[in-house]
């Protein structure tokens, strides 16, 4: 039987992973890519609560589990948008760098 | 509306907020004079209304309330749109109709064929409008509506002719300073929803004199209203606006330059009477702001060579008159002096606007002189407001100035804060202003023409439309000092009328013969800045002066075409270096400061900008490094506890 | 398994957020079809009426103290949520009406403007009724996800493209943090229901109080994030200023308002249950940190923008600062307050940034304060609405915007923190400064030769918006209780049904 709480740290280290992908990558895929990883640490940690509140109340369990299918739809409509953005901008400028993305600013 | 005629007063600015609506929205389709009739027109029925309520007023103890609609129901704010009559606001109304309609008439020349003229004079209409709010509000919130309303209007009208760069500079200097005073009202007014839990004005200075006598809370606010009023009425260090203020047309300087809005300060102070009255120390700093600034606009009003801006730094230094009046607790005082200075004043800026019209244009006193000769009504005119503003005896500034003086000697409510040094000060400073206003005149309409050759060829008197409201507030600085005689051996009518309005301070008034003698100083002080005036510039033709100017400042003499020592110098001994280095103060350090401090929160914007880098990956950084510090934050204040 | 209770589903409360998502399918469809905008942009306004008629029905019925809800609290038709939802439907329509009058001319007439908005603006009006962290967060991406669409939106223009990515990457970034923040919660509360969260946190005897902190931090970033909190505001100035102006438009007052009516609901249930219990000191000074910041950076920000389209977003950063002394003073007064305020922010804002869409060019270009010198002579009309916009924006009485600076101060007092409200009094004053520079420019300076007004028809429906939003801003001000007691009377939120 594993604790939750490891559960909870092993969604913790995927998070600060995917959060440093996010600050280091100049890809907007990967950046893209690592959010998702940050995400899918949120469902992680929504399993492993999931599991634990079931013992008090079958409800409270059930919900934990219900909110990952509903970010899992969240994630798959933010990566069809997100690509379609991204492929407008390919088009015009053969490139995901994001930081050529800075002439907006001051 | 109520079948009493005093609460029909509540009309007057829905009256002249209408003419403005009017004026702003078709006035450039009405042909020339309409316009200025309309406005004048409602400013006059204003000035009916307002007479009709103080005629009827009567004998009553409290004022006539009128609430026009619920503005605001929160809980426990309760906040109405009202006006609050009493005879405060009363004389107020007065003043502000009264003067307004005046130079509404005279404006009607004076903008003559001016391609803004319904602009002008919507917007006089407007600042009619503001000011009556300001002065009828029953709340500060509503006050607050009024101050802002006057400053936008003041703003407006300085950039009027804004096709000359200098003047929206004016206008945004004017309004940005007055912001920070404007800061001192909202955090006074936060303050004292969380000391009283109103903001009613009747209720708060009910809830004040129930305070303990000098409670820190009600110094805190005191001083913080006291910032908005130094902001309003240019009183030290916020007066800076004020001469700069001068780029408007001269009837606007007249109006809300010098007799209406920048006395609002004053006004403010004497309706929180009560509150002032509870606290000595914030009544000290009001007392002293306003000597200091007196004492230190009349030394600059000496070195200024503009005819308007004399009487800029002049009006500077009569606020602080008032405000000492205001702050030693006699508050009638301070409103029989905004009374007569608003006649003198309005007159004097009246017959400089004369002066600049019959030159067209000229400004400067070195190219003036002489005008008696072809201005004999507006010369005239122009004597009775300086005798009146000097302070010789039967003239309208006599009373009040001495009234003035006389309060602060037996002040007992500033009577450990060195109320008697600030009868000294104002002396001097009383001195000072017979002296410059002597320099004014004489400089202006005796002596020898030295006008340009295009001015000589133009000069003339006035139309009719101008010099009759110069002839109406002429009779009004001789005729308004008769409402407040010296108390202990005339009749005073003002007094015993602002006192319910007001609060009631204890004096230690000395016995008669010391009143007498008061009295004879403060003459004395009058005889001595004229008889200086007279003789340095009409009897030496400013020989004095300019002998004493031979060596360090002979440059400036030559350059001036002769006449440049005479107001750099203006007086004689060791004032001449004091009057030059605090010109020097005012412009360089003042200015300077303010600027100073604008420029730091520009270097301070600058660095907010510097990390804003257009890179997705920085931004996502700061969000991250903040969310972590907080998280970071969370867990150590949690660990802790 | 336990069966639903009778009554769980309650679906008539969905009826604002269903209507519109109806219409937004509709001018889809119709878009299609239909070479006439016009009558697409007819069609979708009549779906935002058909949506406040619902609301304002809700707001009366709470008024009445029958304020409804579905699936248990899930789904709140309460005072609070209706009133928020009318703010955003209002910012809609401006925005409608706003893109209806520009989008031609700026090359960019594609049918699909009128549904994202609707869409939109169904994601943000179940934002501001979610009762239930799951809700918000669909709301919140059904809202967003419409919005990246329309910040990109210009395709081929260079700054559109960046404003559109940069605003996806750093939304979807805040939107894991945020769902971490949701899952963390959970984890302390065992419920994603306002209501059952406030009440386990409040009760004696709860210990996760660091997780759920953590949790609550994680949320204020996320919605920190839309209502742009220093320091997760950066995004604001460049996504605003690369959009095409309409757009920026409805994310400068509709997402706003949406994040805000989220935020608020939050910090009275699961904030307030935090702060009830054992620790409860930190939350606030966490926000107050951030508030006070987002005073002073978006102040000092605004000060130094040439162009007025950028120091509107900077102004923009700035007024979530003052909509955040109401978070911090959350509960009836800061709610009230709050809707106050948005229902201000909203006209003012749409109003200026429709004034600026009739002085930029044909290419979205041209919004130095040049170009509006010698407005107030060339158009008089909409340089007074600038003005009043303007003016209302710097909090100068008797405009809108100074009632709402005094609710919200007023409430921030009330709450006891005195020092964030001075702090608002203070930075009010830099921002006089910004705004009057354009005023200035209006009326005191000549028109530059450089900058040319460009001659065109003037659009009807702009200048509907435009009156609607000078008229409005001024009518609030001077009439401040119209709306006001429609906020205040229905202080019976439905939340605190089972506050302890």
């Amino acid at each position: 039987m594993v604790a939750t709480e490891a559960y909870v740290a092993l969604s913790g280290v995927l998070f600060s992973i995917g959060a440093v992908g996010v600050l280091t990558r100049r890809s907007a895929i990967m950046i893209f890519l690592c959010v998702e990883l940050m995400l899918n640490a949120a469902n992680l940690a929504l399993v492993a609560y999931a599991y634990r509140w079931a013992g008090t109340g079958l409800l409270t369990g059930i919900s934990g589990q219900t909110a990952v299918f509903i970010i899992l739809a969240v994630a798959a409509a933010e990566v069809a948008i997100g690509l379609g953005i991204l492929v407008a901008i390919f088009r015009n400028r053969a490139s995901t760098d994001v930081d050529a993305l800075s002439e907006v600013r001051l | 509306m109520t079948g009493d005629p005093v609460s029909w007063a509540a009309l007057a600015p829905l009256l002249a907020l209408f003419g403005a609506l009017v004026n702003g929205m078709f006035g450039r389709r009405l042909r020339e004079p309409w316009p200025g009739y309309l406005a004048s027109g409602v400013v006059v029925l204003g000035f009916v209304l307002s007479l009709l309520a103080f005629a009827t007023f009567g004998q009553r103890e409290v004022g006539v309330s009128v609430r026009l609609w619920e503005f605001l129901p929160v809980a426990g704010l309760d906040l109405a749109v009202g006006f609050h009559l009493d005879q405060l606001s009363l004389l107020m109304m007065l003043i502000v109709t009264g003067v307004g309609a005046l130079i509404h008439v005279y404006s009607l020349g004076y903008m003559h064929g001016d391609g803004g003229y319904a602009r002008y004079f919507a917007a006089l209409n407007l600042f009619i409008a503001a000011m009556l709010v300001l002065v009828m509000a029953d709340s500060y919130l509503l006050m607050f509506v009024g101050w802002e309303g006057v400053g936008v209007c003041s703003f407006l009208l300085i950039g009027f002719w804004y096709r000359q760069q200098r003047n929206p500079d004016a206008a945004r200097k004017a309004f940005i300073v007055n912001r920070i005073g404007d800061t001192g009202f909202l955090l006074a007014m936060f303050l004292m929803y969380r000391t009283f839990g109103t903001l009613t004005i009747a209720d708060v200075n009910a809830a004040a004199t129930a305070f303990a006598f000098g409670a820190g809370a009600l110094t805190s606010i005191g001083v913080l209203l006291m910032l908005a009023a130094a902001g309003k009425s240019a009183q030290l260090p916020l007066h800076v606006w004020l001469p700069d203020a001068m780029a408007g047309p001269t009837p606007v300087s007249a109006l809300i330059h010098a007799a209406t809005m920048v006395t609002a300060g004053v006004y403010l102070i004497a309706r929180s009477a009560p509150l002032f009255a509870q606290s000595p120390d914030a009544s000290a700093v009001v007392a002293w702001v306003g000597g200091l600034t007196a004492l230190l606009a009349a030394l600059v009003a000496l070195a200024q060579t503009d005819i308007k801006r004399i009487l800029a730094y002049s009006t500077i230094s009569q606020l602080g008159f008032m405000f000492v009046a205001v702050g030693v607790g006699a508050y009638w005082v301070g409103i029989f002096h905004v009374l007569t200075h608003a006649c003198f004043k309005g007159l004097l800026f009246l017959t400089s606007g004369s002066v600049i019209h019959g030159l067209g244009g000229e400004q400067d006193v070195r190219r003036m002189g002489g005008l008696r000769r072809f201005m004999p009504l507006t010369a005239l005119t122009a004597l009775v407001g300086t005798l009146a503003i000097a302070g010789v005896p039967l003239l309208a500034g006599f009373f009040s100035k001495d009234a003035i003086l006389l309060h602060t000697f037996a002040s007992t409510l500033l009577a450990d804060h060195g109320a008697g040094v600030l009868y000294g000060v104002l002396l001097l400073s009383a001195t000072l202003t017979a002296a410059y206003m002597g320099r004014w005149y004489l400089l202006v309409f005796e002596g020898e023409p030295r006008l340009s050759v295009e001015a000589r060829g133009k000069v003339h008197e006035s139309p009719r439309v101008m010099t009759v409201p110069l002839l109406v507030l002429a009779a009004a600085s001789v005729l308004t000092g008769y409402l407040g005689l010296p108390a202990f051996a005339f009749p005073n009518w003002i007094a015993p009328w602002l006192e319910p309005a007001t609060a009631t301070v204890g004096f230690a008034y000395p016995p008669l013969w010391a009143e007498w003698l008061l009295i004879g100083a403060a003459v004395l002080a009058t005889v001595i800045g004229l008889a200086l005036a007279w003789w340095v510039y009409l009897v030496q033709r400013g020989v004095p002066v300019a002998r004493l100017a031979s060596g360090r400042l002979a440059t400036f003499a030559r350059s001036g075409a002769g006449f440049d020592a005479l107001y750099q110098q203006a007086v004689v001994g060791p004032a001449e270096g004091t009057s030059v280095a605090l010109a020097v103060l005012d412009r360089d350090v003042l200015d300077r400061g303010l600027a100073a401090s604008v420029t730091t929160t520009g270097v301070l914007a600058r660095g907010v900008m510097l990390l804003q880098t257009g890179l997705v990956r920085n931004y996502a950084l700061a969000m991250l490094v903040g969310a972590v510090v907080l998280l970071f934050v969370v867990v150590l204040a949690g660990v802790r506890a | 398994m336990t069966l639903l209770p009778e009554g769980f589903i309650v679906w008539s409360v969905l009826a604002p957020a269903l209507f519109l998502l109806g219409f937004a399918l509709l001018t889809l469809l119709l878009g299609v079809f239909q070479r006439d905008r016009g009558f697409v942009a007819a069609v979708a306004l009549t779906g935002i009426a058909g949506a406040a008629v619902f609301a304002l029905h809700f707001l009366m019925e709470a008024q009445r103290g029958s304020a409804e809800s579905g699936f248990g609290l899930r789904y709140l038709a309460d005072a609070h949520a209706s009133a928020f939802t009318l703010v955003i439907l209002l910012g809609t329509a401006l925005a409608v009406l706003v893109g209806q009058g520009t989008l031609e001319r700026l090359d960019l007439d594609h049918p699909e403007y009128f549904p994202l908005l609707l869409l939109s603006a169904t994601g943000a009006v179940v934002m501001v009724s979610a009762g239930d962290l799951i809700t918000l967060l669909l709301g919140l991406e059904i809202m967003s996800l419409a919005v990246y669409v329309l910040a990109a939106w210009r395709s081929d223009v260079r700054q559109s493209q960046e404003a559109g990515l940069k605003y996806f990457l750093l939304g979807s970034f805040a939107s894991a943090l945020f769902i971490y923040g949701i899952a963390l919660t959970y984890g302390a509360g065992g419920h994603f229901d306002y209501a059952s969260l406030m009440a386990v946190f409040a009760a004696t005897g709860f210990e996760a109080h660091i997780t759920a902190l953590l949790g609550a931090v994680l949320i204020i970033a996320g919605l920190g994030f839309k209502v742009a909190f220093v320091p997760f505001h950066q995004w604001a100035p460049d996504v605003y200023t690369g959009a095409p102006t309409p757009v920026t438009t409805f994310m400068a007052v509709v997402v706003k308002t949406a994040a805000f009516g989220a935020l608020l609901r939050v910090a009275a249930t699961i904030f307030a249950g935090l702060e009830a219990g054992a620790l409860g000191a930190i939350l606030p000074g966490v926000l107050v940190v951030l508030i006070g910041a987002t005073l002073v950076v978006g102040n000092l920000g605004a000060l130094l923008q040439a162009g007025v389209k950028r120091m509107l977003a900077y102004s923009a950063v700035a007024h979530a600062g003052y909509l955040g002394l109401a978070v911090v003073a959350a509960g009836a007064d800061g709610m009230a307050a709050a809707g106050f305020y948005l229902a201000a922010y909203t006209l003012m804002t749409a109003g200026a940034f429709a004034v600026l869409t009739q002085v930029m060019d044909d290419d979205d270009r041209g919004d130095t304060i040049e170009h509006f010198a010698g407005l107030g002579r060339r158009r008089p009309w909409l340089a007074a609405a600038m003005a009043v916009c303007l003016l209302s924006l710097a909090g100068i009485p008797p405009f809108a915007g100074f009632i709402g600076k005094v609710l919200v101060i007023q409430a921030a007092i009330t709450a006891g923190h005195v020092v964030l409200a001075v702090l608002a009094v203070v930075t009010s004053v830099v921002a006089v400064v910004y705004y009057a520079r354009v005023v200035v420019a209006m009326y005191f300076r000549e028109q530059s030769s450089a900058a040319r007004l460009p001659e065109r028809p003037a659009s009807r429906s702009v200048d509907v918006a435009i009156g609607i939003a000078a008229v409005g801003t001024l009518l609030l001000g001077l009439l401040p209780g119209l709306w006001y007691t429609l906020l205040e009377q229905g202080q019976n939120l439905l939340v605190f049904v089972s506050s302890p």
